[in-house]
């Protein structure tokens, strides 16, 4: 059950997010243009680390808005409301991949189709240390570093998110960060 | 460039790539509004979480509490020092070796070993039958790593060494640069590639506690609060997690905080004027992070409080240098070797699935018995997958069998695929095929009843 508080009241992030998302869940459609403001970055940066393909990550990032448009009702506020977004776009996401290497593999060996379905498309992303990031990193290591850089998860979060242990994600998260320190200090 | 403004240029440089899809999601919105009607007659919500029957509460919380009394008792017994005829008044310094096996010296102002204890199974091991009582701290460190290399816990590859002083008296000064040089020495000479954290350690009630109730040594435990202390927050959990991470991790993720960290102290020393120090320096008062000396009088003061002790002073030695050297350089080898073996430059990305399996071979080195360390490798690069086996310390890769034909497993995952599509469309899965979470920290396809502690925020009925 939804506590509506008022725009005034909603003070923090992760209030103004549930107090959209109780508006969402009563079909006011102007509220998801709201959220898309508040949260758009998050979803299309997780997308984005994880499809390396700026066209799939606008597919995740359109077809997670109108699944929180259609099961908003479900969520039930306790604080928590981007990690519930963001594993909707996860499984979106996952659900994406698997389709495309499915419809790949017709014409392909799974190998192949798999390999395609993954393979990252430089071209498709502007700025240019998106494009090393995405390039350096491995695909836990992306996932870990958007989360808490982008999206603000702590690390612990993140963990219980990706059902790995707080020492991995730490782990890789530093390891990861060496890299991008080496990289953004080459670009300065 | 700091850890603040790495985290910033991550965020702004993702943001300037997203598009705006903000009027062709609201349009997608409204157009399905009658079918998320017609879906809301037919599923019913409920709020009900499902949580774990209160049997299996109480029984894990009374399973934790033998298990913490039990290895609390075994590791306080463990410690107790033997007795020591150096003299009642004598001042010691505690010395905690840590590699996994965890040993713990005690080292009087002469620089000789007063009593020694292992902290673990491991180390019972190594110290097996060694009096190193009344030995200087050089020749017992030197037994002790000779017992590690020979009991392969030290190996001819890469290998990560804590070492931690918990001294309060002032004659100790220079013991863990003393120490740590020892152990760059004896390594260097025996061929071993070894990283060390040193650090300054403070044996109080609290650390000790922790150390015992998650079964590591003193050190361990300081060098995890060091690396909780910059996380934004944490809670006990995170500290038993830790507590299981190997040394040479939790080195590495130390050094690279302290990295990121001293970066951020050079921004803010600039435009800082130091304060004039009150005395003449001694050598005693000289620190790392250059911070002026504190009164004589609270010096010991502060090498008893962990919030005081200044971690500038621990000494991080070749762990960023072998950040690498362990599963990281091993894949590097792989991706070297394939690039050139296949004619096309191989990034980590493009190795679709790994498993590095860590092995020991038996090998005569100069006449006498030793073991190598290796990884055995399995790549999948594309549909092929490659076995290697590496040689960390020599640096090669040698192909134990390569291209795995997968065309009979492809015909057969292609209709396993096509059915795993038709079913995914029963009624039964539409959850799942929508990837609706039903908790907001889990993803659809992990076991509900592994997240007993996870609220969860819908149920639907599976009708």
């Amino acid at each position: 059950m939804f506590i509506f508080l008022t725009v005034a009241e909603a003070q923090t992030r992760n209030e103004k997010i549930e107090y959209l998302l109780s508006r969402i869940a009563n079909e006011d459609a102007d509220a998801v243009g709201e959220l898309y403001d508040l949260v758009k970055d998050d979803v299309y940066a997780y997308a984005l680390s994880k499809l390396r393909n700026s066209e799939d990550a606008e597919d995740v990032l359109h077809d997670t808005f109108v699944r929180i448009y259609r099961y908003a009702s479900r969520y039930t506020p306790e604080g928590k409301p981007m990690a519930w977004i963001i594993t909707i776009a996860m499984n979106i996401a996952k659900r994406h991949r698997e389709l495309k290497s499915r419809h790949i593999s017709y014409d392909e060996t799974i190998g192949e189709a798999d390999a395609a379905a993954e393979s990252f498309e430089a071209d498709t992303v502007k700025s240019d240390f998106v494009r090393r990031l995405l390039q350096s990193l491995d695909e836990d290591e992306r996932e870990i570093v958007v989360l808490h850089a982008v999206s603000g998860f702590k690390h612990r979060e993140i963990a219980v998110m990706l059902n790995k242990s707080l020492g991995t994600v730490l782990s890789k998260y530093n390891r990861a960060i060496k890299k991008l320190r080496d990289i953004a200090e080459e670009e300065e | 460039m700091n850890d603040k403004d790495l985290k910033n240029k991550i965020k702004t440089s993702f943001a300037s790539e997203t598009p705006d899809l903000r009027s062709r999601i609201i349009e997608s919105c409204k157009n399905d509004s009658r079918e998320k009607d017609e879906l809301k007659e037919r599923v019913i919500v409920t709020n009900k979480k499902r949580r774990a029957p209160i049997y299996v509460k109480v029984a894990s919380l009374v399973a934790s509490f033998l298990i913490v009394f039990i290895i609390g008792a075994a590791v306080g017994n463990l410690l107790e020092f033997s007795a020591q005829d150096s003299g009642e008044d004598t001042e010691l310094a505690n010395v905690f070796i840590d590699v996994n096996p965890s040993i713990e010296l005690q080292v009087n102002t002469e620089n000789r070993v007063a009593a020694c204890a292992p902290g673990n199974e491991d180390a019972k091991k190594i110290l097996g039958d060694m009096n190193l009582i009344g030995t200087d701290i050089k020749t017992a460190l030197n037994a002790v790593i000779g017992s590690m290399y020979m009991n392969g816990y030290l190996t001819s590859g890469a290998n990560s060494m804590l070492v931690s002083v918990d001294a309060s008296s002032e004659k100790f000064t220079g013991l863990l640069t003393n120490i740590v040089d020892n152990v760059n020495d004896i390594v260097q000479k025996s061929g071993i590639t070894c990283s060390i954290v040193a650090q300054d350690v403070s044996k109080d009630e609290e650390t000790e506690t922790h150390a015992k109730e998650n079964s590591v040594s003193l050190g361990k435990m300081s060098l995890i609060n060091k690396i909780i202390e910059g996380l934004d927050d944490y809670s006990e959990k995170d500290r038993g997690e830790l507590s299981k991470v190997a040394i040479g991790e939790l080195n590495a993720i130390y050094a690279i905080m302290k990295e990121g960290e001293a970066d951020k102290d050079e921004d803010n020393a600039e435009g800082e004027t130091p304060e004039a120090p009150s005395k003449p320096e001694s050598d005693g008062d000289k620190n790392e992070s250059g911070k002026p000396p504190k009164d004589e009088n609270d010096k010991d003061e502060d090498r008893k409080d962990p919030d005081m002790s200044p971690s500038g002073s621990d000494i991080i030695s070749g762990v960023l240098d072998n950040l690498y050297t362990d599963k990281d350089k091993a894949l590097e080898l792989v991706l070297s070797y394939l690039s050139e073996k296949l004619g096309s430059d191989l990034l980590f990305s493009d190795i679709k699935e790994n498993t590095v399996k860590v092995n020991y071979r038996p090998v005569r080195e100069n006449g006498s018995f030793a073991l190598k360390l290796i990884y055995e490798i399995t790549v999948k690069i594309g549909s092929d997958q490659y076995e290697l086996e590496i040689d960390p310390e020599a640096q090669t890769v040698k192909e134990k069998a390569s291209f795995i034909p997968e065309r009979d497993e492809d015909a057969h995952g292609t209709e396993q695929g096509e059915n795993e599509d038709r079913s995914d469309h029963t009624p039964d899965n539409k959850d799942r095929e929508e990837g609706v979470p039903t908790s907001p920290e889990h993803g659809e396809d992990q076991d509900p009843e592994d997240g007993e502690d996870i609220d969860r925020f819908t149920e639907k009925d599976r009708h």
